[in-house]
């Protein structure tokens, strides 16, 4: 705590705050090690404890002008929230295995529940994060999230992918509109066609591939047993590509108040650590995880910042029920993934 | 003594850098003038040099990165709560836990693959209802004749009778409620082949009935079928498949994204090599059934023999296939004699 508090600036000038990540790859792997060996010994108990322990260190290492994030679920609401989600896992998989045919009703059930799993589970975490002893908060509907991330999905299928690029803006768009911290609301204005581009230009990168590949099939056949060495590779970039420019994307329009964001992260570099931590962790049969999992923070934080006019003292605290893990559980058991 | 801390007030994100003189009983006062003591405070949990905050009634909070003075003063002045260090985090900052975790984590995990969760998914599957077995292969025998990739058997009738007379003495001599059925099919592109579905319909093509020499020969290959269906062997593969995903997703966490496409190779291995525990344990089977019914099982070592000929699919490495390798079964059958 040796940093200097910022000088005060004109109103006029934002002060740009960079994200700072502070986690140590040897520090973080003896945390990992113990939490997994004490999951195994406890038969999953533990899992709960070591889930709060990893997020309190992510927060913790994670500041912004000189303070930190703080995670303060507690682990015995996580353990509640898992155990119903395992159950309902375990149950999922049980029926759909031995009775095909009540997957499609079990996936209509699934549909409805959904939105209310994602509205519950931004709750739980945005609650649950704090800043300056500042609480986030989260007050998104039903209505709205079932639109996003169900019914425009839905859409998207039905149409060939022609509404997924216009999905994922409304989806971008609920989330960062209903976010706020203490008092003050998170908004973002997308222009879906931004996010057409985005995925215009990633379908423009898998055609010319296609051709690409096809000229090599027809020019020199030989090289075509090479061709899976390439998919995989090119696999990783469309998808960096398109969680590089989402993710830039998103931060770029989000306004606290009159504060907004800058990420600057970059498709390549991303890619890179995607492949070489993928392959770390495959090569030392997972011992490498906590220092991917560094490395990814690392670079993320590295590539945020904050552009402040005045100064970051004037939050106001709001009032907030007490949340429960459920949601935010299940959503992790069905491996969802989302958030800003 | 002095703490260099953070203080926020719990109203607003206001933020005071403050130096706090902690007296002898604990008591210090914050930049707003308020008097708390050492012993009301919560204090977060220590994990490696996280900041650590430090809860006050008032919700109030203090942030600070001095870790070990934060554990001496509370060693200090909460010395009941702290007669011990910290479990956790004890085992969390010294390198030689961390290795012994390592170790221990492998092991354990080796063990759960190779051993527990076979034992598990065994008597999970040898407890539940036989009609579930039945569901799980109900359809699979009309999707496979829809597909085209058999067609109906050109087995002479008589031929036919006497094997379903045979197969029906296997199926009698076991004492489970399986509903056994044999169905001859002419293989097509499949060629010599026999397999079981759960529900206790088992499948044998034209061609590998051609390819046998013995009668016996075929005779063992009907009690190795019945073999996986009285070991419940799909039902088990099922049970020990849906688990191992939790396993990757439990060690990788957030990483597990990045994981999944070359995680598929581990778990091929995986689950090719249970699939071979299951074939050793279909022949065990066979063998015992021969045994007891006064058969030479070099008759089924010879129709295997014939059968890896027939088929030359080179020489896949042994950890890689579904089968274990032709030779070591011929051999468990000819140590059987």
């Amino acid at each position: 705590m040796n940093e200097p508090v910022q000088p005060k600036l004109a109103i006029q000038e934002p002060q740009v705050l960079d994200f700072q990540f502070h986690g140590k790859a040897g520090e973080f792997f003896r945390i990992w090690i113990v939490n997994l060996c004490l999951t195994i010994l406890t038969l999953g108990i533990y899992s709960a404890w070591a889930k709060v322990r990893t997020h309190q260190y992510f927060y913790g290492h994670t500041t912004l002008g000189g303070s930190s994030f703080e995670y303060t679920a507690l682990p015995i609401q996580i353990l509640k929230g898992r155990l119903i989600a395992f159950g309902l896992f375990i149950l999922y998989q049980v029926i759909t295995n031995f009775f095909p045919l009540a997957a499609f009703p079990i996936m209509l059930l699934f549909a409805a529940v959904l939105p209310w799993i994602i509205v519950r589970s931004m709750m739980f975490r945005h609650f649950n994060t704090r800043y300056r002893n500042i609480r986030f908060g989260f007050d998104g509907g039903y209505v709205q999230a079932l639109i996003a991330y169900v019914l425009l999905p839905i859409g998207s299928a039905l149409t060939a992918g022609l509404l997924y690029p216009y999905a994922v803006c409304r989806q971008q768009r609920w989330l960062a509109n209903h976010s706020r911290f203490g008092d003050t609301q998170m908004s973002a204005e997308f222009k879906a066609g931004a996010f057409y581009s985005i995925y215009l230009s990633a379908l423009f990168l898998m055609i010319s591939t296609g051709v690409l590949f096809f000229l090599v099939q027809t020019a020199a056949p030989t090289l075509i047993p090479l061709i899976p060495l390439v998919i995989l590779p090119f696999y990783y970039l469309v998808y960096a590509y398109i969680k590089v420019q989402v993710m830039n994307l998103t931060l770029n329009n989000l306004r606290l108040g009159e504060h907004r964001f800058e990420s600057r992260m970059r498709t390549l570099a991303y890619l890179w650590i995607f492949i070489s931590n993928t392959f770390a962790i495959v090569f030392t049969l997972g011992l490498a995880t906590p220092w991917a999992m560094i490395r990814s923070a690392n670079y993320r934080a590295t590539c945020t910042s904050a552009h402040i006019h005045g100064d970051l003292d004037q939050f106001v605290q709001a009032q907030q029920d007490q949340q429960n893990a459920l949601g935010e559980e299940l959503g992790e058991t069905l491996d969802l993934e989302f958030g800003v | 003594m002095q703490l260099e801390a953070y203080f926020y007030d719990g109203q607003t994100s206001k933020r005071t850098a403050c130096m706090l003189e902690i007296g002898p009983s604990g008591y210090f006062k914050l930049p707003n003038d308020l008097q708390w003591q050492w012993q009301q405070l919560k204090v977060s949990p220590r994990i490696g040099n996280t900041p650590r905050f430090l809860d006050l009634p008032d919700g109030s909070r203090l942030e600070s990165s001095q870790n070990d003075l934060i554990d001496q003063l509370c060693e200090q002045y909460i010395p009941e709560a702290h007669k011990r260090p910290d479990l956790i985090h004890t085992l969390e900052s010294k390198l030689r836990y961390a290795l012994a975790a390592v170790v221990i984590t492998g092991l354990m995990i080796w063990w759960f693959m190779a051993a527990g969760l076979p034992a598990i998914a065994d008597k999970v599957a040898q407890r539940l209802p036989i009609s579930i077995m039945q569901e799980l292969g109900a359809e699979t025998l009309t999707v496979l004749d829809q597909s085209g990739l058999f067609s109906d058997s050109k087995l002479p009738e008589e031929q036919q009778q006497a094997l379903r007379q045979q197969f029906r003495e296997i199926a009698d001599n076991q004492h489970s409620d399986f509903n056994y059925r044999l169905h001859f099919r002419d293989g097509g592109i499949m060629g010599p082949n026999a397999f079981a579905l759960p529900s206790g319909d088992i499948v044998i093509t034209d061609q590998l009935i051609e390819l046998a020499d013995h009668p016996q020969g075929i005779q063992g290959v009907l009690a190795h079928e019945v073999g996986h269906v009285e070991h419940r062997h799909s039902l088990r593969m099922i049970l020990q498949s849906s688990t191992y995903p939790l396993i990757i997703t439990a060690v990788t966490g957030d990483m597990s994204a990045a994981t999944t496409v070359l995680a598929a190779l581990p778990t091929l291995l995986v689950e090719k090599s249970y699939s071979r525990r299951f074939e050793e344990e279909a022949d065990q089977f066979a063998i015992d059934y021969m045994r007891q019914e006064n058969m030479d099982v070099k008759h089924l070592a010879a129709l295997l023999t014939k059968l890896e000929n027939n088929t030359k699919h080179g020489n896949m490495p042994d950890w890689f296939s579904s089968h274990p390798a032709t030779e070591r079964r011929v051999q468990m059958l000819e140590d059987a004699k």
